[in-house]
């Protein structure tokens, strides 16, 4: 059986927030994520529209 | 099979019984650390992910052998113990309270950094205090092998709050308020309470968005009464996503790095530029203190009021584990840029009032050592710092003496004369009160304790340096 070891009291403060803050940071992760492919669609057009410009 | 005998006297190490995973013994003056059964699955993982190869050869974690010696007693909570490790040694182990702005920053993204590899191999910091990192010279290094643990899908970070109070609260405070009250780490050796940090900190850090949310909201979370509702996120399956606990990562990683030091003028950090040696004194000097390291080879040097570490080099340039200690942070920040510029691996500077030296602190005033503790040194430079002592500080010079002893087995020390420009500038608003300033004087109080083995006159200043070995060495 994996006994959980860890000793230190995280504060349930501590615990809180960082599920608050996780959603927003992971959220914004996400986004950046999808962002970023939204971009490459259009790097990848444009790169496309000038391959058969030339 | 027992070989019980004097160099088998197993020595627990006084700071470490919290964590039942295992504990650090010294055996025949080597140092080990006990793994418990309980830890195993952990310790498996570590080695098996690769993580630790990863790490060490990074230079992020320090490396250790399995050792075939027996374990120092049973393990923790009736469990067996599991093995011992032989970590590489550290020469010196210095505290949070002792380090300048840079090298507790450095402490801090090396934390970071080590969380975020772990996670990536599916493993977690249970604990990111920062008496877990030590300096091998001017780099960081995670000493505690034992901290990794299992991650499982959705758990928060359990060290979060903590290393918030280890790194953030105290470089947000170096940052905003004052580089001195880095040195509550000394007093609350488990980091500065956040309400304490948010209360000293100005109002505008709140608009900050790493350290409103980490420093400053999290204080008021952390003060919610005990009874309020406890989260069940984790448990209950609305907790911290992977990709969550690394924006919680880079998040507090651009808060670390976003604090920087607005550097005052202090006392002494232009001093090489504000003494009154010449050059040909300033390298007769070099020459005499180089000359007496080779001469000897000390195994480690200590270098008293090392400024920016001129004198320290002597010694770390010639491989020599080197502490430079100086009361001016600012010297002690710009000895470890410049030194972590150069990647040394030997000279470690350390702030540190050499009038109030680090304390004994802790569970039974055990857990943390004193300076004097952790030596003694092979060898202590004193270079233009007696007068300080004597006159600033007012020290009489058989305390010096006696304190010098106490951390050195060979000492070299700069004589600097009542009438010296140096000395002078101490009296220019007070009175002279040290008669027993003199240099007959000096010769008697170390003749207590050392045996005099050279001295030699500084050439074109007033100066001399004297070199003594302790009587019982």
């Amino acid at each position: 059986m994996l006994v959980n070891l860890a000793y230190i009291d995280p504060g349930t403060g501590s615990f809180l927030l960082q599920i608050l803050l996780a959603g927003v940071l992971g959220g914004i992760a996400t986004l950046k994520i999808y962002w970023g492919r939204v971009k490459g669609m259009f790097v990848r057009a444009e790169a496309r529209a000038r391959s058969s410009e030339r | 099979m027992s070989l019980e005998g004097p160099r088998d006297r197993v020595l627990r190490h006084p700071a470490s019984f919290r964590d039942p995973s295992g504990f650090v013994f010294e055996r025949g003056g080597e140092l080990f650390r006990q793994v418990n059964a309980a830890y195993s699955p952990h310790y498996d993982q570590l080695m098996s992910s690769r993580l630790y190869e990863r790490l060490t050869e990074a230079g992020r974690l320090v490396p250790h052998e399995e050792s075939p010696v027996h374990p120092a007693e049973p393990g923790g909570n009736g469990t067996a113990p599991a093995r011992v490790l032989r970590p590489r040694r550290v020469p010196f182990i210095s505290y949070p309270s002792e380090w300048c702005f840079s090298q507790l920053q450095d402490a801090a993204l090396l934390t970071l950094a080590i969380e975020r590899d772990a996670v990536e191999h599916g493993m977690t910091l249970k604990d990111a205090s920062a008496f877990n990192i030590a300096f091998e010279g001017a780099r960081p290094v995670f000493i505690d092998t034992l901290s990794f643990e299992r991650y499982s899908a959705g758990e928060p970070w359990v060290a979060y709050g903590q290393f918030c109070r280890h790194f953030l609260a105290p470089l947000a405070l170096a940052s905003y308020r004052d580089i001195r009250l880095v040195q509550l780490l000394g007093r609350y050796l488990d980091g500065i309470p956040l309400d304490l940090a948010a209360g000293l900190l100005p109002r505008r850090t709140r608009l900050r968005f790493g350290l409103g949310v980490h420093l400053h909201l999290h204080a008021r979370l952390e003060q919610r009464p005990a009874t309020a509702a406890v989260p069940a996120g984790p448990r209950a399956g609305r907790g911290v996503s992977q990709r969550g606990m690394n924006g919680l990562i880079d998040s507090l990683e651009s808060a670390i790095r976003g604090l920087r030091w607005r550097v005052p003028r202090t006392e002494w950090g232009d001093y090489y530029n504000d003494t009154n040696y010449s050059d040909a004194a300033m390298r007769h000097k070099l020459e005499l203190v180089g000359r007496c390291i080779e001469d000897t080879r000390p195994a480690s040097v200590w270098d008293l009021g090392a400024n920016t570490g001129r004198f320290s080099r002597l010694a770390s340039d010639r491989g020599i584990p080197t502490l430079a200690l100086d009361i001016d942070p600012l010297a002690v920040e710009r000895n470890y840029l410049d030194a972590r510029e150069r990647a040394d691996r030997f000279l470690h500077p350390l702030w540190m009032d050499l009038t109030a030296p680090t304390p004994a602190r802790g569970w039974d005033n055990a857990e943390r050592d004193t300076l004097a503790a952790r030596g003694p040194a092979d060898m202590a430079l004193a270079l233009a710092l007696v007068h300080h002592l004597a006159i600033g500080g007012n020290v009489p010079l058989p305390m010096i003496a006696g304190f010098m002893a106490g951390i050195c087995r060979r000492l070299v020390i700069e004589w600097v004369p009542r009438h010296d420009s140096q000395v002078a500038r101490l009296f220019v608003v007070r009175k002279d009160v040290f008669q027993d300033y003199n240099e007959d004087a000096f010769n008697r109080a170390f003749a207590a304790h050392f045996h005099l083995e050279r001295r030699d006159e500084v050439a074109g200043t007033e100066r001399a340096l004297y070199v003594y070995r302790r009587r019982d060495d």
